[in-house]
């Protein structure tokens, strides 16, 4: 049996289907789960709001041109800073394949202090290592992940990478989700040869050769419920003018799975009245805040020829930060440069002397998602907890310093309109009593907002992934995670969902 | 490389307005402000940016770009329109917001606009970017 994937933005009437699943997603999470569960006879509809965009049309795409086909809200999308908290960019995918198609590849196990507070703080036992191992190693299979060779590091890296080992602390290699990759450093755009497997490339055929049916432009607005458990979901194709809603989509389906992600999960969720007793939907969302560090050199760099991410350091885990390198296009690193006109222009033309790296926050938590007085994305607020904030000036003043240990002329910190600062000065900048409206903050890995814990009073699925309060509801993405990770998380997403599918395997579906 | 176009343009002319100002401003140099042709392009294809975004953030983009325009005169000490004070005054106008903690909504308008402005193939070339595989391949 084979399935297909359904245009909603072709079709001109509403649209009823009857199935035993329907998943709400089709990245990370929302793949796997169609994909195991069709791979196991059960029949499968994936309901996809972003358009279907084929692989090897990626490279047509310049990056702002991606921002506006892959992406949510063409990267529009922010957190409010709340207490002297930056305003957050977070960047997410709208399209079949979801952030999937969207991040830098950069694949991560759960490390090990993390796992162990989910066990011994959340009491989350059977999140142990043996019991991940089968659904990493499932994953790690079905994507293709590799470690990246010192070869393939750009000379931005190998330069973070010089002031690392001269502070002894040297850069780690990554592993990906990359097979022929050839380092063009454009990953975070779709990758334009193939080389990122991303579920578009995997995981979805795979649902689709086992008989699932993928409709893209399908914006759901509702679970529906039939005797007190989820009966399938409601909402509107796209196919209207410039992509509006407009006719009816209706599936009836025996379980629901969502997998919109962290801000579009638990809006779902919201939407639908689940969750109500607990009061922990959209609570609890974590983001890995991220700050991007530059140094200039007298050399050239060039930095947009190698692995857009490479290498990482976990040196600072107890400092609550990690440190992984990165590359972004002209256009964004000249957006956070300082100055205006003439002095703008004048740092922009040093672009081939820069380079550049990233740090994220391990962050506590403090976000919510709430829905918004009108329109159909999410009011999101960030509130950073007092010891992420401390993190905040650690995290600058290492990455500077590891920039000038590199030979680094300057060092641009990610602090709207500030200077570039040299070696002498790095002592003299107070980044303590910088105020967070300064600071200039994005995050790729929004997570938690639908937690998983052993009770509803403080979680929203138990430890298979369903809702504690209505059966046959299912999620499976990142929004589940019991807490930020420290590290990427797209690895841990998809064995967290390999893991509910196997679940929802063993239980027989309701009549 | 032709610039996206829209018969309904999303933008009204007193938003484009305002943009081209700041553009003007932004990507300056000591000669004067760069090619208008250029600026029409990344209005352009800023309309088509906001044309894939969704409500939210299109209001959110007008709403931080007529922000930036209520306060250029702010820190210009001058009661002039954005639109009708001299480059020099939008520039230091500029300069001081970006210093102050009213900095956010002008991140988020040059934020979009850098993407857009170096991604014309002749900003790339005027800051020695040759990354070919971050362009469009057709």
């Amino acid at each position: 049996m084979t399935g297909s994937i359904l245009r909603g933005a072709d079709r001109n009437q509403d649209l009823e289907l009857d199935t035993d699943v329907v998943v709400v997603g089709s990245g990370a999470g929302g793949a796997v789960v169609a994909a195991e569960l069709a791979e196991a006879g059960q029949r499968v509809v994936v309901l996809e709001e972003g358009r279907h965009v084929p692989p090897e049309k990626y490279a047509q795409y310049r990056p702002s041109e991606s921002l506006r086909h892959l992406f949510r809200d063409a990267s529009l999308s922010f957190a409010l800073g709340v207490g002297d908290t930056p305003m957050i960019n977070v960047m997410m995918g709208r399209c079949v394949g979801g952030s999937s198609v969207l991040t830098g590849g950069v694949c991560f196990r759960v490390p090990g202090p993390v796992l162990r507070d989910w066990r011994d703080r959340r009491g989350l036992t059977e999140l142990s290592p043996e019991a991940l191992e089968p659904c990493f190693e499932a994953v790690e299979k079905a994507i293709h992940v590799e470690e990246v060779p010192v070869a393939m590091r750009s000379r931005s890296t190998a330069l973070f990478a010089e002031g690392c080992n001269r502070r002894g602390h040297p850069l780690k290699p990554i592993r990906r989700n990359t097979d022929g990759c050839e380092g063009c450093s454009r990953c975070n755009f779709g990758c334009p040869k193939g080389a990122k497997k991303s579920v578009d490339l995997n995981y979805l055929p795979r649902a689709v050769k086992a008989g699932a049916l993928i409709v893209s432009d399908s914006l759901v607005e509702r679970i529906t419920t039939r005797g007190g458990r989820a009966a399938g979901v409601t909402g509107r194709l796209l196919n209207g003018p410039e992509g509006r809603p407009r006719d009816r989509v209706t599936v009836h389906a025996r379980r629901v799975v969502v997998a919109a992600g962290a801000y579009h999960s638990p809006l779902l969720l919201l939407e639908s009245g689940v969750g109500k007793q607990s009061r922990q939907v959209g609570r609890n969302l974590t983001l890995h805040p991220g700050f991007r560090v530059m140094g200039r050199f007298d050399e050239e760099v060039r930095g947009w020829h190698g692995a857009l991410q490479s290498a990482f350091s976990d040196a600072y885990e107890a400092q609550r930060f990690t440190l992984v390198s990165l590359f972004v296009p002209p256009g964004v690193f000249a957006a956070t440069l300082p100055g205006i006109g003439p002095a703008h222009v004048a740092r922009a033309s040093q672009l081939p002397q820069l380079a550049i790296f990233g740090g994220i926050v391990h962050d506590e938590g403090g976000g919510t998602v709430r829905r918004a007085p009108a329109g159909r994305e999410p009011f999101v607020t960030y509130r950073m907890s007092k010891r992420d904030k401390e993190t905040v000036p650690r995290l600058l003043r290492t990455m500077a310093d590891l920039w000038f240990a590199a030979g680094a002329q300057e060092v641009v910190l990610p602090v709207l309109g500030m200077n570039p600062i040299g070696p002498d000065e790095l002592g003299r900048v107070n980044l303590d009593r910088i105020p967070g409206a300064r600071l200039e903050c994005s995050s790729q890995h929004p997570l938690g907002s639908c937690r998983m814990g052993t009770s509803p009073q403080d979680s929203v699925v138990d430890a298979d992934g369903q809702a504690w309060d209505l059966p046959e509801l299912y999620v499976a993405d990142g929004s589940v995670l019991p807490s930020s990770l420290g590290v990427n998380p797209q690895l841990t997403v998809m064995a967290m969902a390999t893991r509910i599918a196997w679940k929802m395997r063993e239980r027989p579906l309701p009549s | 490389m032709s610039a996206a176009t829209h018969d309904d343009s999303l933008q009204r002319p007193r938003t484009v307005r305002k943009l081209q100002a700041l553009a003007e401003a932004i990507f300056a140099t000591e000669a004067g402000p760069p090619p208008e042709s250029r600026i029409r392009w990344v209005c352009a294809e800023m309309d088509d940016v906001l044309a894939h975004s969704g409500p939210s953030a299109r209001t959110l983009f007008r709403a931080a770009t007529y922000a930036v325009a209520a306060a250029v005169p702010v820190f210009a000490r001058r009661p002039v329109p954005l639109e009708r004070m001299s480059l020099k005054a939008r520039i230091v106008a500029l300069d001081r917001m970006e210093r102050s903690l009213a900095a956010p909504p002008l991140l988020a308008v040059k934020a979009l606009l850098c993407i857009l402005y170096y991604e014309h193939p002749d900003a790339a070339r005027e800051v020695g970017f040759d990354g070919g595989c971050l362009g469009a391949r057709t």
